[in-house]
């Protein structure tokens, strides 16, 4: 410390004895901008007055600028006072203070309102953009992961997949419950275009292809705002139930002058987590028992391996010569040629291979007294992911720009277009017949099986020469195609192009009044096309098929907004706002596929059609909204603050009878720090607020239908009644909910911390319920029930060391929440999807999101084993439950010079899931479980006489202690683990992870200083590096098939990426 | 000044659009249907009661499982006959109550609703409702035969009956019964029905009226353990009014060769290579030299020069069988809703009770053999060699002529996997053993029932458990109330 303190005696005397020769000449200043905590204030501007020439402090609150002595500096800093100082001096550091004391932290609200943080009677919670940019997983809604408290993120790891975003609970049983989108103003439409089937992980499967909010650009947003109680979200009306993240671009208006460029570059490197993969067993061969017989295929009589898609065969022994599926290919090089009965070299794992993803980004922006513009480009490229043959492309264009038309009116125009392209996603769901390689690879295969061979064969023939034949002379594929054959040639593709943008004009009519017009609009249009080969098992006959599925989709909003402000009497303020909104949105989609298979192999188009093609499959869905809304806020001497907003929606998803319904919220702060003059405390709040909101119907759901399939032969004209009672009796969902809470900033802002609690009651549901067939309906639309949740959510930000050059700030949060479901209109509980057999349900009095199945009999806690060795049986038991416990995380931000690291922990505490994978890779005896010891030492699938076997912990039916052990050999395996209840194959999906790390450098300005470059910052960033801890074998407990309301279930699913990424940005 | 009045205009605008622009007609699904032809309705009704007694898809229909005809090589669940893993219930009470009834009686309510002028008119609606009419009793009856006591007054009612109740299995019988009649007496031959959407009969009103006969027939001699008297006048009473008497009035459903018009064993003995003839099946035919082999199973399956049947409910491997013959693996192979055969073993069932059916036994038993040999193309020399050896002709074959009838109709009936099982409950020959690995709850026995939906236990719990009691229990053990021995 004494050396600095010389250092920086020698620099001021220096400048000092400078200034002494060069007055009134141009030199160099600089200083150190902090607020009155001491804390240095970074991208505070400074600027000489009277002239366009000015620069930003650095990382470390410093700045440098050539002014001569007589030259007024000023500095600026958003939410605080503003402050001119005369250059007289070479180095100026400056002490901002904020408006009442406090830092005026400005947060975004609803309808884009800007508000003091301090004034809200709500939860809010923002992250900056530079956060949400480390490492760019292709979807943003990943980047929110564990960073704020009481959103919940699922990452379903699917290339290029969706993400599911929950803000406090589910409160819509089968209506929607993700967040909603809206960026700069423009409510992004945030679907995903997953079948049902693909959500549930059905038979025919298929491809998750990812939400759209995926289309947000991390490197363009500047601040994302979380909403989350329906306080905050009240006045954009019944979309916005499930609370609001709003998203700001960045503008050109934050340049002070001149032209600012940035450019930044990277590259990240995925590696496949190997928590994630399956260890797979090396003991014994495919099948479902011994050999099932011999042949001589040209080298002598042999035992020919099973081409089953199980892996209960015979143990290996290398002594012992076998003709394994590549010698029955007469094409293939090992063709008639026994080989020895050993392990593989190549397990299935191999499949994987590292993803690279480079992502470029370009900006300009800039701004003077007129206005202000930015424009900016971003190049997302992932080259090559985890999988062979898949890629992702993104490039994304943004550009706004603000122009003030005369002293009072502005008008701001922004504009975004971005052109994705996939290829290559993975399959999802069961896969029934082979339909998803991940399944086969996880739940049905057989370990002689060298995935080193596969390669080989599909390298050499460029055919589907697989493994899983019907046997040694019969070469029909039974299920499983090769799966390098399945990955080259039946790939998916998706493209999508979508604009957004938005068109304001303000004028200030006078000092208390403002009109504001918005227009806002969302167009995309996505084509996915899906391509199965000539000779794939996918198909009948491997006859081969395409299929497109084109979905165009827009909304037009249009909002007036009149606002007012004015101070009613000394230190009485109003603010107060009266809107209407107009709504309308259209989507179209329309779906066709071949029939019959395909003409010419390789051409994927609908006139490739063997037979005619079928009745294509078209929806238009339109929705419309027309709604007013008003706001009034008042502020009794920056103290108290009463807010009340109001909003009428009238939706064309209603009767017209009943189309109509209202929202009034109601919030109160104040701020007792106010009153409470203490040396400790330096901010203290206690906020309450009540909150109505509806919820519309879904489209369509109020008139009857008749729908009319494919002609049956010739002339075969077929209608049917609908299967799902309409209804034209619908009413709004209603929810009612209150939330309180307390801000705290102690020790001169070293720590803050945020608490709230909320209660939210949503009734009235607009349910589809099931209903006995007999009915002649499976289901009914119907209004009822009444979903619960309360919880707690706090934030801590903690400054435990901040000194000159080093700083550590940790950011905890964490949250719970409880759902339970009150009421369910009279029925006890209600289907909301199943999982090959599961059941998933919402039941009364337990939380939405349960599982079905069968499940352990218990006596006195101990499961019970029947008289044949294995467990007894509850059919329809409640097995598991999706919620969980809590969820939290760390993030960590330690500074040292121009060293940045961070490190973000991220843990959910609870909430099962299902494993398909675990299910039945352990009844087809592929994973090393199935060949552990038993409890006498013994490997488990010796014969009984020889001491293998399983004997099941738990009781006898009379309670005495099971001693039955049961044969695990061959085929008995097979019915051995097939005989688990489903509750076996359901796991805590806990998970402890180190979600982001980063270390950044950035180079000293006086590097720079003679070069006009401004900042140069080197970034190493790791995404998912460590699952530190988690109790799901062999996958990630966050894979799924799909975002929406069916979560807890894995079929086939990927294994994760821990991503490596390297990334530079320069400033000029 | 200028702008500020641009934007009040542009406001005005604004709000004149929000006011003004109603969202009243959005909800109307511009691509979805509020009103369908009744014709059209019939045909998906016609489709899916096809399907059901066609498919031998394991969600769907397993009888030719239960009937010991067929075997799955891998996945044994439901030939051990595992009822609950699928939801079997569920798929049958789905399929025969909404895809099936609702789109009958809705088509039957929309042709009720439609005034007709004039004595053709009249006559046509009339012949419509009959129609319809015997195709909703064939399917009661068939929903009667799975499952017992099913909802039938308050079924497809939910507006006023949300949750229905379930009715007695005889009740419905005899109301089916009586439905059945009054459509007999309204049909009308010289006038036409349908012109189009019938893919049974084309709108033939003769072979309609043919075929209700034939159906009561049948539901007659259901009854003829349980009430001989009403199952005595129904049968004499359908045997006058005109049952099938040769194989040109069979009830036919053709399939097409595209992949939503095939035949849906397509898929399971073609697309999937899991379903082979049983060792009990094979070897009995093989034991009688039955000409019906070559088409029945796949001559190039012989195994060492004969048909190798497997044995039930085992996992074994395909090709190590003889699988089912190229006529049934046919995309456009036609599925029987009823046929000649049938008929003639009805009758021979018929007469063998003592009720006057114009012929005996012996004969009727003989018509039925030649009548299943003609469906399968047997060249009728090869017929007359089989339907002379000593152990296939009436007089001298082994076994009481219950036996004997139902021994050869459970041959004759190979591929109609339903009818065959129900008719092996009712006669109780020939006699089938369960799997010794069949599941618990058969009790080492074939089953004689499909058990409800398990959804019925949690959607409509109180009228399935009353139903349940009523019926002794929902089992699979449970006898269908015509099954007395």
């Amino acid at each position: 410390m004494k050396f600095k303190f010389f250092q920086r005696k020698t620099v001021v005397l220096f400048f000092v004895l400078l200034a002494q020769f060069a007055l009134a000449q141009e030199r160099v200043v600089s200083g150190i901008v902090s607020d009155n905590a001491g804390i240095p204030l970074p991208g505070a501007s400074v600027l000489i007055k009277g002239t366009k020439t000015g620069t930003q402090t650095d990382f470390d609150g410093k700045y440098s600028i050539k002014a001569s002595s007589n030259s007024v500096l000023v500095f600026n800093y958003i939410g605080m006072k503003t402050q001119e100082i005369t250059a007289s001096n070479a180095v100026v550091n400056v002490v901002l203070a904020g408006g009442s004391e406090q830092l005026q932290e400005i947060v975004v609200t609803a309808l884009g309102v800007k508000r003091e943080k301090k004034s809200l009677g709500y939860a809010t919670q923002e992250i900056k953009g530079e956060d949400l940019t480390k490492v760019n997983t292709g979807n943003v809604a990943n980047s929110i992961s564990g960073k704020i408290a009481g959103v919940q993120i699922r990452r379903n790891n699917n290339i290029g997949g969706s993400t599911n975003v929950i803000i406090r609970g589910t409160t819509s049983l089968t209506g929607n419950n993700q967040a909603l989108w809206i960026v700069d103003g423009i409510p992004l439409n945030n679907d995903n275009t997953n079948s049902a089937d693909q959500k549930s992980g059905g038979n025919t499967g298929g491809y998750d292809y990812g939400n759209a909010a995926s289309d947000i650009n991390p490197d363009d947003i500047e601040t994302m705002n979380v909403l989350k109680g329906s306080a905050a979200s009240a006045l954009y009306g019944s979309r916005a139930s499930n609370g609001v993240i709003l998203v700001t671009l960045k503008k050109g208006s934050k340049s002070k002058g001149g032209l600012g460029v940035t450019f930044s570059s990277g590259i990240t490197v995925g590696v496949v987590d190997k928590k994630t993969l399956p260890e797979y067993q090396n003991q014994y061969g495919g099948g479902y028992g011994d050999f099932y017989g011999t042949v001589n295929l040209g080298s002598g009589e042999h035992p020919y391996a099973a081409t089953d898609d199980a892996s209960w065969g015979p143990k290996f022994d290398p002594n012992l010569l076998v003709y394994n599926w590549k010698s029955f290919y007469p094409q293939l090089p090992g063709y008639g040629k026994a080989t020895p009965w050993t392990a593989v070299q190549e397990n299935p794992n191999s499949f994987y291979q590292k993803s690279v993803t480079y992502v470029n980004n370009v900006a300009f922006a800039g701004s003077n007294e007129n206005g202000d513009f930015r424009f900016g480009y971003t190049n997302y490229n992932q080259d090559q992911g985890i999988l062979p043959n898949s890629d992702n492309r993104k490039d994304n264009f943004n550009f706004s720009a603000s122009y003030n038309l005369k002293p009072k009116t502005k008008i701001s125009a922004s504009a975004n277009y971005l052109k994705a392209n996939a290829k290559g996603m993975n399959e999802t769901g069961y896969g029934d017949g082979g339909n998803n390689y991940l399944s086969s690879i996880r739940q049905w295969y057989s370990t002689s099986v060298d995935f080193k061979d596969l390669r080989d064969a599909y390298n050499l023939t460029g055919g589907n020469t697989t493994w899983n034949v019907t046997g040694p002379n019969d070469l029909t594929v039974q299920f499983h195609d090769n799966p390098y054959f399945q990955r080259y040639n039946n790939y998916n593709t998706m493209d999508r192009d979508r604009f957004f943008g938005n068109v304001n004009l303000t004028t200030q009519v006078n000092d208390w009044f403002d009109i504001t017009g918005k227009g806002a609009v969302d167009y995309y249009h996505q084509l996915q096309e899906e391509r199965i080969a000539v000779g794939s098992k996918r198909t009948p006959n491997g006859q081969g098929q395409y299929s497109r599925y084109d979905k165009d989709f827009r909304e037009v909003n249009f909002d007036l907004i009149l606002s007012f402000k004015t101070g009613i009497t000394e230190g009485i303020k109003f603010n107060g706002m009266i809107g209407g909104n107009t709504r309308r949105s259209i989507s179209t989609s329309i779906y066709a596929r071949t029939n019959g298979g395909l003409v010419v192999p390789g051409m994927y188009a609908l006139s490739n059609s063997v037979d005619k093609i079928n009745n294509p499959t078209e929806y238009q869905t339109t929705l419309g909204t027309n709604s007013v809304y008003a706001n009034a806020s008042f502020n009794f001497l920056d103290t108290y603050f009463l807010e009340g907003t109001y909003r009428v929606d009238q939706s064309s998803t209603l009767p017209k009878e009943n189309n109509t319904y209202t929202y009034p919220s109601i919030t109160g702060t104040y701020i007792f720090s106010n009153h409470l003059k203490t040396d400790w405390l330096s901010f203290g709040k206690v906020r309450l607020n009540y909150a109505e909101t509806g919820n519309d119907a879904p489209f369509g759901k109020t008139v009857a239908t008749y729908s009319k399939n494919d002609n049956f032969g010739p002339g075969g004209i077929r209608f049917s009644t609908e299967n799902e009672k309409s209804n034209a009796n619908l009413k709004s969902e209603l929810t009612k909910g209150f939330e309180v809470g307390f801000e705290f900033k102690l020790f001169k802002n070293r720590v803050g911390f945020d608490f709230s609690y909320y209660k939210t009651n949503t009734t009235n549901q607009i349910l589809s319920i099931e209903t006995p067939s007999q009915t002649g309906y499976t289901r009914a639309w119907i209004n009822a029930g009444d979903v619960q949740n309360k919880g707690y959510e706090v934030t801590l930000n903690v400054i435990p060391v901040k000194t000159a050059n080093f700083s550590w700030e940790a950011k905890i949060n964490w949250s719970t929440n409880k759902n339970e479901v009150i009421s369910l209109g009279g029925a006890d509980r209600i289907s909301l999807g199943s999982f090959q057999g599961i059941g998933y349900v919402a039941e009364v009095g337990k939380p939405v999101g349960q599982f079905i199945g069968s499940g352990f009999t218990y006596l006195n806690g101990q499961k019970v084993i029947r008289a044949n060795g294995r467990y007894q049986q509850t059919a329809g038991a409640i097995i598991g439950d999706v919620n969980p416990d809590w969820i939290g995380g760390i993030n960590n931000v330690l500074t040292y010079k121009n060293f940045t690291f961070n490190f973000l922990i991220d843990v959910k505490k609870g909430g099962d899931v299902y494993s398909l994978d675990q299910r039945f890779g352990h009844t087809t005896g592929i994973y090393e479980s199935t060949v552990t010891n038993n409890h006498l030492g013994h490997p488990q699938r010796d014969p009984l006489a020889d001491g293998g076997g399983i004997l099941l912990p738990g009781v006898k039916a009379d309670g005495t202690p099971n001693d039955k052990i049961v044969s695990v050999e061959g085929a008995d395996g097979y019915s051995f683990y097939n005989s688990m209840p489903e509750q076996q194959y359901v796991y805590d999906a806990s998970y402890v992870k180190l979600r982001e790390v980063g270390l950044s450098y950035r180079l000293p300005s006086k590097f720079l200083a003679k070069t006009f470059i401004s900042n140069i910052i080197f970034a190493f960033n790791g995404s998912n590096l460590w699952i530190i801890s988690k109790n799901l074998p062999y996958a990630d407990p966050e894979a799924g098939m799909s975002s929406g309301n069916l979560q807890g279930f894995q079929t086939g699913v990927l294994p994760t990426s821990k991503e490596y990424n390297f990334n530079m940005k320069v400033q000029f | 000044m200028k702008i500020i009045k641009k934007i009040f205009f542009a406001g005005a605008i604004l709000l004149s659009i929000a006011s003004c622009d109603s969202v009243d007609e959005l909800n109307l699904d511009k691509k979805a249907y509020t009103t369908a032809l009744p014709s059209a309705l019939m045909t998906s009704a016609q489709v899916n009661y096809a399907y059901f007694l066609t498919n031998a898809s394991v969600n769907d229909n397993n009888f030719r499982g239960y009937a010991q005809y067929w075997t799955s090589t891998t996945y044994t669940d439901e030939v051990n006959y595992n009822q609950e893993r699928r939801n079997l219930g569920n798929s049958h009470s789905i399929l025969l109550y909404r895809d099936v009834l609702q789109d009958l009686i809705n088509a039957q309510k929309q042709i009720k609703n439609i005034e007709a002028l004039g004595p053709v008119d009249i006559a046509i609606k009339k012949n419509k409702i009959s129609i319809l009419e015997v195709q909703i009793v064939m399917v009661y009856q068939t929903l009667v035969d799975l499952f017992g006591n099913v909802p039938y007054t308050e079924a497809l009612n939910i507006a006023a009956y949300p949750l229905p109740k379930y009715d007695d299995a005889k009740t419905v019988y005899l109301d089916l019964a009586t439905r059945l009649d009054a459509a007999i007496a309204d049909m009308d031959s010289s006038n036409g029905s349908f012109a189009n959407g019938d893919l049974i009969y084309q709108g033939r009103v003769a072979s309609w009226k043919i075929l209700a006969n034939s159906v009561k027939l049948k539901l007659g001699l259901h009854l003829a353990d349980v009430d001989a008297v009403k199952a005595k006048s129904m049968i004499e009473s359908a045997y006058n009014s005109g049952v099938m008497t040769n194989e040109s009035q069979t009830a036919l459903f053709q399939y097409f060769s595209s992949i939503i018009d095939m035949n849906p064993l397509y898929d399971t003995l073609v697309n999937e290579k899991q379903t082979v003839p049983t060792e009990f099946f094979v070897n009995e035919l093989n034991a009688k030299n039955d000409p019906r082999r070559d088409v029945f199973f796949n001559p190039e399956s012989k195994k060492e020069g004969n048909y190798k049947g497997a044995p039930y409910a085992k996992q074994v491997t395909y090709g190590d069988f003889s699988n089912v013959g190229p006529r049934l693996k046919l995309k456009t192979n036609p599925g029987v809703v009823f046929d000649y055969t049938e008929t003639c073993f009805l009758l021979a069932d018929a007469a063998n009770r003592g009720f006057s059916v114009g012929g005996t036994a012996e004969e009727y038993y003989k018509k039925g053999i030649l009548a299943s040999m003609n469906f399968w193309g047997v060249a009728n020399a090869d017929a007359q060699t089989y339907v002379g050896r000593a152990d296939v002709a009436f007089a001298t074959a082994t076994g009481t002529p219950k036996e004997k009838i139902a021994y050869q109709l459970w041959i004759a009936y190979y591929n109609r996997g339903f009818e065959a099982w129900t008719e092996y409950r009712r006669l109780d020959f020939p006699v089938l053993q369960a799997p010794s690995t069949a599941v618990e709850a058969a009790d080492g026995k074939v089953p004689v029932r499909n058990i409800y939906s398990l959804f019925d236990k949690t959607l409509n719990k109180n009228n399935y458990e009353a139903a349940a009691t009523a019926i002794g229990g929902d089992l699979m053990t449970t006898k269908i109330f015509w099954d007395r021995f």
